[in-house]
């Protein structure tokens, strides 16, 4: 998923990262309405051509975002053949779902986490919400303790880590090792939260700021050819 | 197992604002249910299984689409309302970095989001008469094969089996399309739960020894 490195591209200062979070958020609906109706090859082309632009404009790393968007390609493959009449229905559903990840990939490029949570905040239980926030940093925390245990047990051990994986038990303790140490950091913290007065929503707080015309305007042009195609 | 890792545009949009209604009324309720401090409290072992989910969801199983849950165990850990959420937490995720729709969050977490359910509930039901990680084990498997089974009814459902039946064996068994094809996720089905169920079960007695009041019985 590579999360750090969306991480790092959020933090850019491409004209998009200026945008208004919840501007984003519209454009990526928009990109993502047009991407879903796509019904010919040409109206693929043209969405990906926006999209392409819109990469652009989120600055460096769309190597990066290149990279990503091939991951769900193996999972769509599967799909597009099974469910595709031809080969040409499964080439425009891949097309389908490339514009769609890109769609997304380019809105977390653009905006930090805690702002696109941030935009959920209203829409969600504050539960939910701060859940989802705890659970992002909870991420790094927990491959960061798989990789400090998996590293004690290869030196422990004495062999390589692969033999380690072979041996079930082994994997097991370390899994639950893992989970249990990222539990008790979290209720650690969750604690110190609550000395400091936190009941529930950690986002409450909107950031603000930012523009609506650059990601509304680049999404004026997929959504509009939606729109002419169902009013024909 | 049972992430539909649907592209958006594939399925009826009758059937994706289906599972987003769904959706809406299943958050709603969790919301209501795991509110106080009590269950605030669960927040952090919450965050730290949602985050497990998320890994497990990420890493394919070889080169077949498919990989561990781990939603069950969320169920089992935190009972079936928070163990929902946490499903909804990783899906959510893993569908902003482009696995699995958008427009599919909504079934996808109402499927994947019965996994927890099943799990605590066979989980509470066996724990009893069974030991806890056969109980688990039990749960896991039972949770994993019905929403595998309903993941491929949305797909049977959504009118993509006739294209599906042209290329498995649903033929040879003589069946409906519906339990075509479900004949022929069968092996592959079953093989996932079994890992997940084996891990869970071994993950289950780990913690029941370390920190049982983790358990959701407990």
């Amino acid at each position: 998923m590579e999360l750090a490195a969306l991480d790092g591209l959020a933090r850019g200062g491409g004209p998009l990262h200026r945008s208004r979070p919840a501007a984003k958020y519209l454009m990526t609906a928009g990109f993502i309405c047009a991407a879903a109706s796509a019904a010919s090859p040409a109206a693929a082309g043209r969405a990906a051509v926006v999209l392409l632009l819109a990469a652009v404009l989120a600055g460096r790393g769309v190597f990066t975002l290149w990279r990503l968007a091939l991951y769900p390609l193996g999972f769509a493959a599967v799909y597009s053949l099974v469910f595709a009449p031809g080969l040409g229905e499964a080439a425009l559903l891949l097309a389908r779902v490339e514009l769609m990840v890109w769609s997304t990939l380019i809105l977390i490029a653009t905006t930090p986490v805690a702002d696109v949570l941030g935009v959920l905040a209203p829409l969600l239980p504050a539960l939910v919400v701060d859940g989802l926030y705890l659970t992002y940093r909870m991420v790094f925390r927990l491959l960061r303790g798989e990789e400090q245990l998996w590293q004690a047990m290869r030196l422990r051990a004495g062999g390589p880590s692969r033999m380690l994986a072979r041996d079930p038990e082994g994997f097991v303790a370390a899994t639950a090792v893992s989970l249990l140490s990222a539990i008790e950091a979290g209720e650690r913290s969750h604690q110190a939260l609550e000395l400091r007065g936190y009941s529930l929503g950690l986002l409450r707080t909107q950031t603000a700021g930012g523009g609506w015309l650059l990601p509304i305007g680049l999404s004026c042009f997929p959504v509009g050819e939606v729109l002419l195609r169902w009013l024909r | 197992m049972s992430h539909l890792h649907l592209p958006d545009g594939l399925l009826p949009w009758q059937v994706l604002v289906a599972g987003w209604a769904l959706l809406l009324v299943m958050l709603h309720i969790a919301g209501r249910r795991t509110s106080g401090p009590a269950a605030r409290r669960k927040l952090p072992e919450f965050a730290a299984l949602a985050a497990a989910m998320l890994l497990a969801m990420a890493v394919p199983l070889g080169p077949l689409p498919i990989h561990l849950n781990l939603g069950a165990l969320a169920g089992i850990l935190l009972g079936p309302w928070f163990g929902a959420m946490a499903v909804f937490t990783a899906n959510l995720f893993m569908a902003l970095v482009g696995h699995g729709g958008i427009t599919v969050l909504g079934l996808n977490t109402i499927i994947t989001g019965s996994e927890p359910v099943v799990a605590y509930w066979c989980y509470r039901l066996l724990g009893t008469r069974l030991s806890r990680p056969v109980a688990a084990g039990i749960g896991t498997l039972t949770a994993l094969s019905l929403s595998s089974y309903a993941a491929v009814g949305v797909l049977a459902a959504a009118g993509h089996a006739e294209h599906w039946l042209d290329r498995v064996p649903a033929q040879v068994f003589g069946l409906t399309a519906p339990l075509g094809m479900a004949a022929g996720a069968l092996p592959l089905i079953l093989l996932v739960a079994c890992v997940e169920a084996a891990l869970t079960a071994g993950l289950v007695a780990y913690l029941a020894r370390l920190r049982p009041g983790l358990l959701a019985d407990r």
